[in-house]
């Protein structure tokens, strides 16, 4: 009974967060910010999702759909690779790095590329919801079918039976909690790459109707459709919870691990790995890229090949006018970025280290937090430029709010893997609450952190880019919205390329941070 | 294709084997890094007996039966189960190890963890002979819990019912009451070797309990620290079924004092403190 009680107590403590936000919500529209065209009321945006019902219903049939397909399809992909990943480890440096590669291409410029490519229709869009939720499948996937102990392999082996037969009896069932954790993640992930996709040039779709939304001022109109993208977004993810609920599939034990594999201890190995293995994989991948586009035989004018972007930045009579004009663009654009990511980053932990310190507000504020970071919120960037202007502010909230969801939840959930036997210690010397923080609580929450970092970066460049193209006008976002529109394919591929590089390799620089802290703080996490 | 055809013996048929071991070295790792962990072992174990391997932590003894099962392949030197490779034993779903962890599959009911053995073993599938392992282990009515649902003990029990349920005349058991308490194995010690006793197998048993070691086997071979070596092979000649009045019997009493003293010869590093005292 007092269970229960205490249970329902924290629902409505859950519930009374939620009220009161939408209040003092609708309150601030109303009085405060009634003269600035910028917060609509919740009551108006009702009004408005009620009066547009028909409209947005068959908009949002079309964007469903295609995350629906990009959903399969990217997650069908990321499961048969970790499955051979697993099951054939040799491959595994080659895959991770292409994936990481896929996962870091700049989705906004592929989504012009990938018009041309297929024609008109949802090719682009499903694309790109694929290509949003692959990475993140992916990743702790391979970790899933991994973390089995090792006797249950013997207990396999002893019987004679062999990779098959664990892979069937064992690890097939053990990476469910892990599957269910990513597809969560990957249902609001694959909702964003349908609605980028619509962002650079469809005929249907929330996406494009959140832009016209926009571009007309129409302020109840796009806090409308940013109100029914979160909607849809938190949907999916809770439908997918529900799912492993019902399947009775708890939660992983832990998604922390870095995807790097186990480090070679002969010396020459070490020199291959370090040196070679990278240059094997950009090799492979320039190579997939030459024969993709040569076997679909798409035409040379919009499909380019590597030798294309060589001969356009390097190579060519032009490369060094050309060179000048994509880095002006890229440092325009990578100052707000590394800004916003760092504000992001920085809020995200600190807010986490506050509501630790104070559990009553953690209480009401960690739902609200986890249910904000489903929200998509690239997909609500038209409604983030209307609200926090066109200039590079705005951009750097966008890119900053778009990083401090995932990392506050992440960090949350860090401060809570603080062993109980620690708390306990630091208890019994009645440690100050801020000694408590930092000495054991922090050093628990930096394995989260770093893992929200590491794939924060290319989310950054993502949002960066989308407000350049859709806003502020500036740096390499604009500039492929620009070449995209005059049909410069060779600077549009060679901005794809140059941000892909600088992606993977703020990704690795993120990487390379962690394993040194790590091994320092939780040596545990570091394979 | 003669292969085959033994295949098809059914297991029952086939008596307890024979294992023999010889000059089995096994080294783990390569050039500095490498650590001998069997060295030049000699062993054989008689068809139907069983044999304790007791030693210190980390000397070696469950590589040796890892080594046996089938799992690690010798270094150098030979080991045949029947005059037949250990792999090809085990693909045979002719031998059964049971590991210090129960590792019973967590999503599988005690019946369906059971089952799985046989599965395993490519042989059909018997759910009486489950129901009856379980009873027998003690396990009647949580057939359909899951293994976080039942005790440490009862884990325990559980993969031993596991372990008999393909009828392998080679069990192979690691430390198989490792992980429970000293109440609960001196109780598994004295009811589960009723199980398995009598039905003909040839046993091999790693533990770091000497009491366990002369209350379940027939023979007790000790063993040096790494590399492991053979250092004591001593005969236990207590009459069979064993019951919990063998324990304070004299003759059970001298041979455990018998295997301390063959231990403690090896063990010197364990008396630094002493020696610490005496040379203070």
């Amino acid at each position: 009974m007092i269970r229960q009680q205490v249970l329902l107590t924290e629902q409505m403590r859950t519930y009374a967060g939620f009220a009161s936000l939408l209040i003092a919500w609708e309150l601030l529209a109303r009085f405060a910010f009634g003269q600035l065209y910028i917060l609509s009321p919740p009551t108006a945006i009702v009004m408005r999702i009620i009066e547009d019902l028909p409209l947005y219903t068959r908009a949002l049939g079309a964007t469903v759909s295609e995350a629906l397909l990009g959903f399969v399809l990217g997650n069908l992909a990321a499961i048969v690779l970790a499955v051979l990943v697993v099951t054939i480890p040799p491959i595994e440096r080659l895959a991770q790095a292409i994936a990481l590669v896929v996962f870091c291409l700049p989705l906004v410029a592929t989504g012009p590329i990938l018009r041309v490519i297929y024609g008109p229709g949802w090719g682009p869009q499903i694309t790109l919801a694929a290509l949003s939720v692959y990475y993140t499948t992916f990743v702790p996937l391979v970790v899933g079918l991994r973390a089995v102990p090792p006797s249950w392999l013997d207990l396999i082996a002893s019987y004679g039976r062999g990779r098959l037969t664990a892979m069937t009896v064992v690890r097939a069932r053990a990476c469910l909690p892990y599957l269910i954790a990513s597809l969560k993640i990957a249902a609001p992930a694959a909702f964003l790459g349908a609605i980028v996709g619509e962002f650079t040039g469809a005929d249907r779709g929330i996406g494009v109707l959140s832009i016209q939304a926009m571009r007309s001022l129409d302020v109840d109109g796009t806090w409308a459709l940013a109100t029914i993208a979160s909607a849809v977004a938190i949907i999916g993810y809770a439908l997918v919870g529900w799912a492993g609920q019902l399947l009775s599939i708890g939660a992983p034990p832990s998604l922390l691990v870095s995807p790097a594999s186990k480090a070679p201890k002969v010396l020459w190995k070490k020199l291959f790995m370090a040196v070679a293995a990278p240059i094997l994989s950009c090799v492979v991948i320039l190579l997939l890229w030459q024969v993709f586009m040569d076997g679909l035989e798409l035409s040379r004018f919009f499909a380019k090949r590597p030798g294309d972007v060589w001969a356009y930045l390097v190579a060519g009579s032009q490369a060094a006018a050309h060179r000048s004009e994509l880095f002006a663009a890229l440092r325009e654009t990578m100052g707000t970025t590394v800004l916003g990511y760092l504000a992001g980053l920085g809020l995200g932990a600190v807010l986490a280290a506050v509501f630790c310190m104070l559990p009553a507000v953690e209480k009401i504020a960690s739902p609200v937090a986890i249910a904000l970071r489903s929200i998509p919120i690239v997909a609500t960037a038209p409604l983030l430029v209307l609200v926090l202007g066109r200039g590079q502010l705005g951009m750097l909230g966008i890119v900053a709010i778009m990083i401090f969801f995932p990392t506050l939840v992440s960090c949350l959930h860090g401060l809570r893997q603080t062993p109980g036997q620690v708390i306990d210690y630091f208890d019994s010397y009645q440690a100050p609450p801020l000694t408590q923080l930092f000495l054991a609580r922090v050093p628990a929450m930096l394995p989260s952190l770093f893992a929200a970092a590491r794939m924060a970066v290319p989310m950054a460049v993502l949002a960066a880019t989308v407000a350049e193209w859709l806003a502020t006008g500036t740096g390499i976002g604009n500039l492929m919205a620009l070449t995209s529109s005059t049909s410069n394919y060779n600077m549009l591929w060679s901005c794809v390329t140059i941000l892909t590089l600088v992606s993977v390799a703020g990704y690795a620089l993120v990487a390379m941070l962690e394993r040194r802290v790590l091994s320092h703080f939780a040596p545990e996490q570091v394979i | 294709m003669t292969d085959k055809r033994i295949d098809q013996t059914p297991v029952s048929e086939i008596g307890p084997p024979k294992v023999e071991a010889w000059a089995v070295n096994k080294v783990f790792g390569y050039g500095d890094a490498s650590v001998q962990a069997v060295s030049d072992v000699e062993l054989t174990l008689e068809p139907g007996t069983t044999t304790a391997l007791v030693g210190p932590s980390g000397c070696g003894k469950s590589t040796l039966l890892r080594m046996v099962a089938g799992l690690e392949t010798p270094t150098s030197g030979a080991i045949r189960i029947g005059g037949e490779e250990p792999h090809l034993v085990a693909r045979k779903g002719r031998l059964s190890v049971a590991f210090q962890d129960p590792s019973l599959l967590p999503w599988r009911t005690a019946a369906s963890n059971v089952a799985l053995a046989r599965r395993l073993a490519g042989l059909p599938k018997d759910p009486e002979k489950v129901q009856r392992l379980l009873s027998l282990v003690g396990l009647d009515g949580f057939e359909n819990k899951r293994p976080a649902e039942l005790s440490g003990g009862m884990r325990q029990r559980c993969a031993i019912a596991r372990c008999l349920a393909t009828d392998a005349r080679l069990l192979l058991l690691d430390e198989p009451f490792g992980a429970v308490d000293e109440m609960t194995r001196r109780r598994l010690n004295l009811e589960l070797p009723r199980v398995w006793e009598g039905q003909g197998t040839t046993t091999l048993l790693v533990t770091h309990s000497v009491t366990e070691a002369v209350l379940l086997s027939d023979r007790v071979i000790v063993m040096s620290h790494r590399p492991a070596r053979v250092s004591a092979d001593i005969a236990i000649d207590i009459e069979r079924p064993r019951r919990a009045s063998h324990l304070t019997s004299p003759k059970f009493l001298e041979l455990v004092t018998q295997i301390n003293a063959a231990l403690g010869i090896v063990d010197e590093p364990e008396d630094d403190d002493s020696r610490l005292e005496a040379q203070a």
